[in-house]
């Protein structure tokens, strides 16, 4: 392991000139190895904006995003450590390539053509599927196991930080459920250091030692998982977890004005 | 790192061959060749073929009997004698009922035949096989020229202008291109003749004569669909760079080269194949006009003398071999995006 996960006064900045819009606002924040860093706000508050600046999809305005030392938002990067799974399993995959192409193209370059399968199929047995389904196209799959493929891509490029963006959103509840069993599975046989960002305070909370809280572009609360969802000090993240709805709770003033829009 | 044993060596069984479906299984006496998806697909592509080819040949018969009056009388002329017109009509076999001539014709077809010409009592297969590979010529090079330029000029500018760079350049391409797609091919040869053989005097008028004298037809038959496949290219890699997997490989950290060539390019060609199966199509309908504006001593000449001259076995034939020509270039195509999109044959088949 090369170290944390480090973004320090990170600025993110869309447009330019009066049309600019600040997406990130000097987030500091450390992602330790080995553990699981949850990151969770309302849709705009910069979450993925921030996960793309640590893999360079999104230039950073100012700051440093460093991983045992080596900036991480430059797109000249040879060595893949930080590795991101995207938000929609139906899409992110191309659907030309096999499953067993896709996979292979993340591996670590200079790996021969037989030890490249061999590595194909591994990776596919610690997500939970079949090596046979290498050759399979991504359409002949299901949203789960395409999510799975996604991780599994992510895994074979041996990452030290997995950044996982809103992974389950996209996929019905009774295949969410596995899917976090199976990040949280593979985070501790790998020791990895994961990054996890959702809007489902639940989700974050079922796999996380820690939870950042972000809103407008800043981390407004950070700490343990039970110490921010049971006795969170900042009005916002208290604000965040009143609007969970639960089942059998009457609806607010709030969502009786949505229901009749 | 602890765990990282799970990144060695194992034992992994190979994957099967066949897609989508486990080792061991397949279907007993030689059926599981059917679940091949390449044989339902090339199955059901020729089966398709052979309907389409017996309508062009159903038409291109009934073509000459759909005709008003008499055939032979409008070729010969009204002042032809009349016992003259009948032994035509005779030697033609259209005194025989229809059903016997179509009978006829199909059977002719299968060993060649394709009737005489009523002008010069020459085969028209004769015709035909003299004529054709210079119009084949003409179209395969306009087809290459305008896919040589169209392919590079669309992925430039998608590239160019992707994100809404560039305002410029994407109004004098997409201006450009629509102007030039807009303008019928024999109108662009007739400018330039004007423009590079009259007044430039660089390439021949006319006529089928050296290296040189390809260049105007060619260009006018290829201009206009470049311009218009370099559109569509365009926005189609316009499409596809925006995809999610295209972001997932630059997230990846995949060199720029290789996400282009791995992802936008296949992705967004496998589009165009579509449509340049249909613009080769168009394409060598052109090739009838252009033919005719530089003198090209090919099957659309011919065409248009034998119309001019009524002269029906030879306008059938030729007729004949254009709409086959065009039926065998779509399955060419669509067997080249079933190889350059494995997902089309499966989805056919």
């Amino acid at each position: 392991m090369t170290g944390p996960l480090v973004f320090e006064d990170v600025h993110i900045r869309f447009g330019s000139g009066s049309r600019a819009t600040w997406a990130v606002r000097g987030v500091d924040l450390e992602v330790p190895p080995g553990s699981v860093v949850g990151l969770v706000g309302e849709s705009g508050s910069g979450k993925s904006s921030l996960a793309k600046a640590a893999v360079g999809l999104v230039p950073v305005a100012s700051g440093r995003i460093e991983l045992g030392g080596v900036d991480q938002s430059g797109r000249t990067l040879r060595r893949r450590r930080v590795q991101m799974v995207f938000q929609d399993p139906y899409s992110s995959l191309d659907p030309r390539m096999t499953i067993g192409e896709s996979i292979s193209e993340a591996l670590p370059r200079g790996i021969r053509r037989a030890e490249r399968r061999t590595e194909v199929a591994r990776v596919l047995e610690l997500v939970d599927i079949d090596p046979w389904r290498a050759t399979s196209l991504p359409g002949d799959l299901s949203g789960g196991q395409r999510q799975r493929i996604a991780l599994a891509r992510a895994l074979a490029a041996r990452p030290d930080v997995v950044i996982a963006d809103e992974i389950t959103s996209a996929l019905d509840v009774s295949v969410q459920g596995s899917v976090l069993n199976l990040v949280r599975d593979i985070q501790r046989e790998l020791d990895l250091a994961v990054l996890l960002i959702s809007h489902n305070l639940a989700v974050v909370r079922y796999v996380s030692d820690v939870i950042a809280v972000m809103r407008s572009g800043r981390i407004v609360e950070f700490g343990g998982g039970d110490e921010v969802l049971e006795r969170p000090e900042h009005p916002y993240t208290q604000l965040l977890l009143e609007s969970v709805p639960r089942i059998g709770s009457a609806l607010g003033p709030s969502d009786h004005a949505t229901r009749r829009e | 790192m602890a765990g990282a044993s799970l990144y060695g060596q194992a034992d992994v069984p190979d994957a099967p061959d066949v897609p989508g479906a486990p080792a061991g299984g397949g279907l007993p006496y030689g059926l599981d060749r059917l679940s091949n998806p390449w044989t339902r697909f090339l199955t059901r592509r020729l089966a398709r073929l052979l309907v389409s080819v017996f309508v062009v040949v159903t038409a291109t018969f009934l073509m000459i009997h759909l005709i008003p009056g008499d055939p032979v009388r409008a070729a010969l002329g009204l002042t032809a004698p009349a016992d003259l017109v009948e032994s035509r009509r005779e030697s033609l076999g259209l005194n025989e009922p229809l059903i016997t001539q179509y009978v006829s014709y199909l059977g002719g077809l299968f060993t060649g035949d394709l009737g005489t010409s009523m002008i010069s009592g020459t085969p028209v297969s004769e015709i035909i096989a003299d004529r054709l590979p210079q119009t084949a010529l003409l179209g395969s090079l306009a087809f290459l020229t305008a896919v040589a330029i169209a392919v590079p000029l669309g992925l430039a500018m998608a590239l160019l202008t992707r994100d809404g760079r560039r305002r410029g350049v994407e109004l004098g391409f997409t201006s450009t291109a629509a102007v030039m797609s807009a303008i019928p091919e024999f109108l662009l040869g007739v400018a330039l003749v004007a423009v590079f053989a009259v007044s430039l005097g660089w390439f021949p008028v006319a006529g089928m004569s050296g290296a040189s004298s390809f260049v105007l037809p060619v260009l006018a038959l290829a201009l206009g669909p470049a311009m218009a496949l370099a559109r569509i290219l365009r926005v189609e890699a316009l499409r596809v760079l925006g995809e999610d997997y295209v972001r997932t490989a630059r997230a990846k950290r995949l060199p720029r080269r290789l996400v282009y060539r791995r992802h936008v390019f296949p992705n967004a060609l496998t589009s165009m194949l579509t449509i340049g199966g249909l613009v080769l199509g168009a394409m060598l309908i052109g090739t009838v006009l252009v033919e005719n504006v530089f003198a090209w001593p090919g099957l659309g000449m011919t065409i248009v003398e034998s119309i001019l001259q009524k002269d029906y076995p030879l306008v059938q034939g030729v007729v004949l071999v254009y709409g086959t020509s065009v039926l065998f270039l779509n399955l060419a195509v669509d067997v080249v995006l079933g190889i350059a999109d494995p997902r089309s044959t499966i989805r056919e088949s």
